[in-house]
């Protein structure tokens, strides 16, 4: 659907004349009393400044003509709504929606948001004249306004619902570029895809973000099956759950020691963060989607070596010496180790920051501390005290 | 912008404050309105930050829009002389249902000298692309304009 109005809506005047534009938008500021000589005035009729009067002089009287107001499913005439607006302007429909309301009563959202499309850059117009202007220059090659909308009115289309279905594996061993663009692309990588990590920042709706955010799926080569965002966060919680109860009172050392870890990581944190950030480049939010993941895995990884060494007791690394003797476990640790592996090779691959280089490598000197002191300071009867911590 | 791998230029601007601008106000007091004097704050940043990407040889675009004051008023010639930039105006209702004209000051040019497209003024030239009309079809074919839901 590509239409500014949803279905029922209609614009009378519109539809009788092809060629009428709505007024420019404004900001929409509830008046307990007209501005003074408000432009347009002398151009309106009464019935128009009632209807002025009545939305308390929000716009222009103008706007209230009957010509540019839209009827509802219930057939009464009104100003066009905050999602209208948004579409007319060349932005994705609900992208001011989480504004939230003012402290002022009469500050409501949907002021906030008619103020903000008013106070706006019309979308296609900024990159119509960017478009036009670096292909004088020679940066690039004109797309043309017309590609412009086109592709701005597809993304229009009702975003598809999530699902849970099986998608057909991306390559494996290889990597793979997805172009989100005609100048955009990123490397994906070689074992794992975020399928939908490029397409869910194109539609703003939170409710919709955080439903593809938590159902993105993750393909692996050593997997016989898909692991979901949403599935990870929820195995580190509840992972966490059991090593802090009595079943595994000897794995609690690790975490009550590190309570910042402990309380920081309980929660999946990978289904929360990123739906309301409020970021709107799509670099950041990959980034952050895989730096999120990263961490959260690491932890989750970091558990499981201590459950695993701690249950199995074999003195070689964890993960061939573990297969055997706990086959489940040992199987699920080796593939959150080389997915947490992966994430951080590609959140390198992204940032590249000096920041997060150091976070990567304390991450990883903290697993090898843990095995470490584990294995070299480890004392039975101890009531599971871990070396240095 | 040491912080951003691969830059190669920037684009440097926005939209300052209208309220002392717009003809829709009838007590506006152009410039001299303390919001929209933040104009001259728009034009020392983005100098700030073009000094700053000449000195690491990255290409910059600097970038302004705001409403269309009226022409008697000194305001635009005020703006462009600060700013060093001849204006353009977009009248963005060529390709939405919605009126939107706008002056849009770009460091850099759009469209070739003697483009057809681009109509000559004192104050500002206006942006004709004709290819807005057949983007105008275009939203009619694909629903865009029609004020029914699809």
């Amino acid at each position: 659907m590509g239409s500014f109005l949803k279905q029922g809506i209609t614009w009378p005047a519109g539809e009788a004349d092809g060629n009428l534009k709505f007024p420019t938008f404004t900001r929409s500021i509830p008046r307990r009393r007209p501005p003074p000589c408000p432009a347009g005035l002398d151009s309106t009729d009464i019935v128009t400044r009632d209807r002025w009067k009545d939305d308390q002089f929000r716009y222009p009287p103008y706007v209230y003509a009957e010509k540019f107001l839209v009827k509802g499913t219930d057939d009464v005439l009104r100003t066009l709504a905050a999602a209208e607006r948004e579409v007319l302007m060349g932005y994705p429909r609900g992208c001011t929606s989480a504004l939230p309301e003012g402290e002022e009563e009469t500050r409501n959202a949907k002021d906030l948001r008619c103020a903000a499309i008013g106070n706006s850059f019309h979308t296609n117009t900024v990159a119509a004249i960017f478009d036009k202007a670096f292909a004088t220059m020679g940066l690039k090659k004109e797309k043309g306004v017309q590609r412009i909308v086109d592709q701005f009115v597809s993304s229009l289309e009702d975003p598809p619902e999530p699902s849970l279905a099986d998608d057909a594996p991306v390559s494996e061993g290889e990597d793979m570029i997805l172009e989100r663009e005609d100048d955009e692309e990123s490397l994906i990588g070689e074992l794992l895809s975020p399928r939908n990590l490029f397409r869910w920042f194109t539609h703003t709706h939170l409710t919709y973000t955080h439903n593809l955010l938590t159902h993105n799926s993750f393909t692996h080569n050593l997997l016989t099956h898909k692991l979901l965002t949403y599935n990870l966060g929820n195995q580190h919680a509840t992972l966490s759950h059991n090593l802090l109860t009595q079943t595994y009172s000897h794995t609690t050392y690790l975490h009550t020691t590190c309570p910042h870890t402990h309380n920081s990581f309980t929660d999946n944190l990978v289904t929360h963060i990123l739906p309301t950030s409020n970021s709107t480049l799509c670099g950041k939010r990959g980034t952050w989607c895989f730096c999120v993941a990263a961490v959260a895995l690491a932890d989750i990884h970091v558990a499981f070596a201590w459950y695993l060494r701690h249950s199995a007791g074999s003195n070689g690394g964890p993960w061939p010496a573990l297969t055997p003797v706990m086959p489940v476990f040992g199987v699920a640790g080796m593939q959150l180790g080389e997915i947490c592996a992966h994430f951080v090779r590609q959140a390198w691959h992204l940032v590249k920051s000096t920041l997060l280089v150091a976070g990567v490598a304390l991450a990883d000197m903290h697993v090898a501390f843990v095995w470490q002191a584990w294995h070299l300071w480890y004392w039975p009867g101890s009531g599971g005290a871990l070396g240095p911590w | 912008m040491e912080k951003v791998p691969g830059l190669t230029g920037m684009i440097v601007g926005g939209g300052s404050p209208c309220q002392g601008l717009s003809r829709l106000s009838s007590e506006r007091s152009h410039l001299e309105d303390e919001r929209s004097a933040l104009f001259y704050e728009a034009v020392r940043v983005m100098e700030m930050v073009e000094n700053m990407a000449t000195e690491r040889r990255l290409w910059v675009v600097k970038f302004l829009e705001n409403v269309v004051p009226d022409e008697s008023d000194s305001d635009i010639d005020e703006m462009s002389a600060a700013l060093k930039i001849h204006p353009i105006l977009v009248e963005s209702g060529k390709l939405s249902r919605v009126r939107r004209p706008r002056l849009y000051w770009l460091s850099i040019p759009v469209g070739d000298p003697g483009d057809p497209l681009r109509g000559q003024g004192p104050s500002y030239d206006v942006l004709r692309l004709e290819e807005f009309r057949a983007g105008g079809e275009l939203f009619k074919a694909r629903n865009y304009l029609a004020s029914r839901g699809g």
